[in-house]
C-alpha cells in the first residue's frame, strides 16, 4: 500500500516537470508506475484513490514530456548550454549576425496595385472635408475675413468690469441680475462668468428669495471643488 | 500543360505570393480548399517553375492550438548577401540579437529563456539600450515571443529560419582569436 505522502511527492514532480523545474529524462517514470500499479484499488480509501488517479495523471504529463525531449534531442535541435554561452562570448556581432545570414529565408512576396485601387483612394481622397481653408488673394474687391482673438478680447475687459463691479457692491453682495442690467447685458454676463471662474467674484444662489448674488474678492480665492452653475439670463 | 492545371497553378501563385492576412503563404488546409486533394501534385509543378528564379517552397510544421499543421511559404533557395539582408528591415547588431537568443533558447528543456539572461549576456558585446530595444522590435515582428518574464522562439523565426542547420553553424562556428592569444 502506498501511502498518501508518495502519492502528493508523485504528484508534486509531475507538476515540477510540467513547470520546467526538473527533467522530464531524470525520472525513471517505470519504478513509479510499478509502485502505483502494485495497489490493490478494492481496498483503497476514497481519499486515497482520488490522489491515486491524480498521480496516474502527473506519471502521464512525465511521460509526454520525456517524449518531447527525445524528440527535440533527436531532431538535432539541442544545444549544450555551456558550449553555447563560450561560443557565443568568443564570436563577435558580425560574426553572430553572419550565422544567421546564413540560414534566414525571408519569404517571397508580389505587391500590386490595381486600377480600381487606385480609383477607389482618389475617390476617397476626393471626399475627405479640408480642415484648412486658405482665401483666395487673386479675387478683385475681396476682403478676408478678421479674426478676433477671443484671450486677447477678454483679457482686455476682465479687469473693467471687475473694477466696476468693486464701485457698484463696494465689496457687499449684489444682485447679479441687477448688476448685468446696467449696459451691455450679455457681455457682462460672459465677463463675469470668467471673473466667478478664475476666483476674484463669489456667487451664490439665494434659494428661497430666488435670486443669484455676486460679490467681488480684495483676494484671489483658488476653489478646491469647483462646479458648474448654469445662468438664465432674459434678453430683450 | 492543360487549361485546369494552368488555373490551379495561377490560384496557387496568388495563395502563396499575396499577402492576404498579415503574412504570405498558405496553411495546408488553405490550398487543399482551393486546390483539392492533390494540392501537393501541384506545388511540386508550381516548384519547377520557380526554382529556376532562385526559389522555392518551404514547408514547415506550426502548433495552433493543440493541433499541428504545415505552412507553406515562398523562400529563395540561397542564402541573401549581406548587402541583401541590409535592404531589408535588418541591423547587424539586431541579427546578431536574434542570433543569440535563439541559440540560448535552443539550449533549454523547455524552449523558453528568461529574458533577463539574455540581455546580460548580450549586454557584453552592446549596449544595454540597444539590446533592450532590438528585443522589443523582434518580439513586434514575431521573431521572439514574449510570456511573462520569459522569450521563446517566434513563429516567423520557426517558418524563416531553418532551426537545426542555426544549431550546427553555432556549433561549428570558430570565434576571432583573443588578442592575448595573437600576440
Amino acid at each position: 500500500m502506498i501511502s498518501k505522502d508518495v502519492y502528493e511527492r508523485i504528484i508534486d514532480l509531475a507538476d515540477k516537470v510540467y513547470h520546467g523545474m526538473v527533467d522530464p529524462l531524470d525520472i525513471e517514470v517505470s519504478e513509479l508506475i510499478e509502485m502505483i500499479r502494485k495497489v490493490d484499488l478494492n481496498k483503497l480509501a476514497t481519499d486515497l484513490m482520488y490522489l491515486d488517479i491524480n498521480a496516474l495523471y502527473g506519471l502521464a504529463m512525465i511521460l509526454e514530456a520525456q517524449s518531447e525531449a527525445i524528440k527535440r534531442k533527436t531532431e538535432g535541435l539541442y544545444l549544450d548550454s555551456m558550449i553555447v554561452r563560450l561560443k557565443i562570448m568568443a564570436l563577435s556581432v558580425d560574426k553572430l549576425a553572419d550565422i544567421l545570414r546564413r540560414v534566414w529565408r525571408p519569404p517571397t512576396e508580389l505587391n500590386i496595385v490595381l486600377d480600381k485601387d487606385l480609383l477607389d483612394a482618389k475617390q476617397y481622397f476626393d471626399s475627405i472635408i479640408k480642415f484648412k481653408w486658405t482665401p483666395p488673394r487673386s479675387i478683385e474687391g475681396y476682403a478676408p475675413p478678421q479674426y478676433i482673438f477671443v484671450e486677447e478680447f477678454i483679457s482686455k475687459h476682465l479687469n473693467e468690469i471687475y473694477q466696476e463691479l468693486i464701485e457698484y457692491s463696494r465689496y457687499n453682495w449684489v444682485n447679479y441680475n441687477n448688476f448685468i442690467s446696467r449696459g451691455r447685458k450679455l457681455f457682462k454676463a460672459y465677463i463675469l462668468s470668467f471673473l466667478i471662474s478664475d476666483g476674484l467674484v463669489e456667487m451664490k444662489i439665494d434659494r428661497i428669495k430666488r435670486t443669484v448674488l455676486i460679490r467681488p474678492l480684495k483676494k484671489r480665492v483658488i476653489y478646491k471643488n469647483p462646479i458648474s452653475i448654469p445662468l438664465v439670463i432674459r434678453h430683450g | 500543360m492543360d487549361e485546369k492545371t494552368r488555373v490551379k497553378l495561377r490560384k496557387l501563385a496568388n495563395l502563396l505570393l499575396f499577402k492576404r492576412h498579415i503574412y504570405p503563404g498558405a496553411r495546408e488546409w488553405e490550398l487543399e480548399k482551393v486546390l483539392g486533394r492533390h494540392y501537393i501534385e501541384y506545388l511540386n509543378d508550381f516548384k519547377k517553375y520557380i526554382e529556376p528564379m532562385g526559389l522555392t517552397v518551404k514547408e514547415v510544421s506550426i502548433s495552433e492550438g493543440d493541433k499541428t499543421c504545415k505552412y507553406y511559404l515562398v523562400v529563395p533557395i540561397e542564402a541573401l548577401t549581406t548587402s541583401e539582408v541590409k535592404t531589408h528591415w535588418w541591423r547587424i547588431d539586431e541579427m546578431a540579437v536574434l542570433s543569440v537568443a535563439l541559440s540560448m533558447i535552443l539550449t533549454t528543456k523547455d524552449m523558453r529563456i528568461r529574458r533577463s539572461d539574455v540581455e546580460e549576456i548580450l549586454k557584453t558585446k552592446l549596449p544595454e539600450w540597444r539590446v533592450k530595444r532590438s528585443i522589443n522590435k523582434l518580439i513586434r515582428l514575431g521573431y521572439l515571443a514574449e510570456d511573462g518574464e520569459d522569450i521563446l522562439i517566434g513563429l516567423r523565426s520557426k517558418l524563416e529560419i531553418d532551426l537545426k542547420k542555426f544549431s550546427t553553424l553555432i556549433l561549428s562556428s570558430r570565434g576571432e582569436p583573443s588578442q592575448e592569444g595573437s600576440s
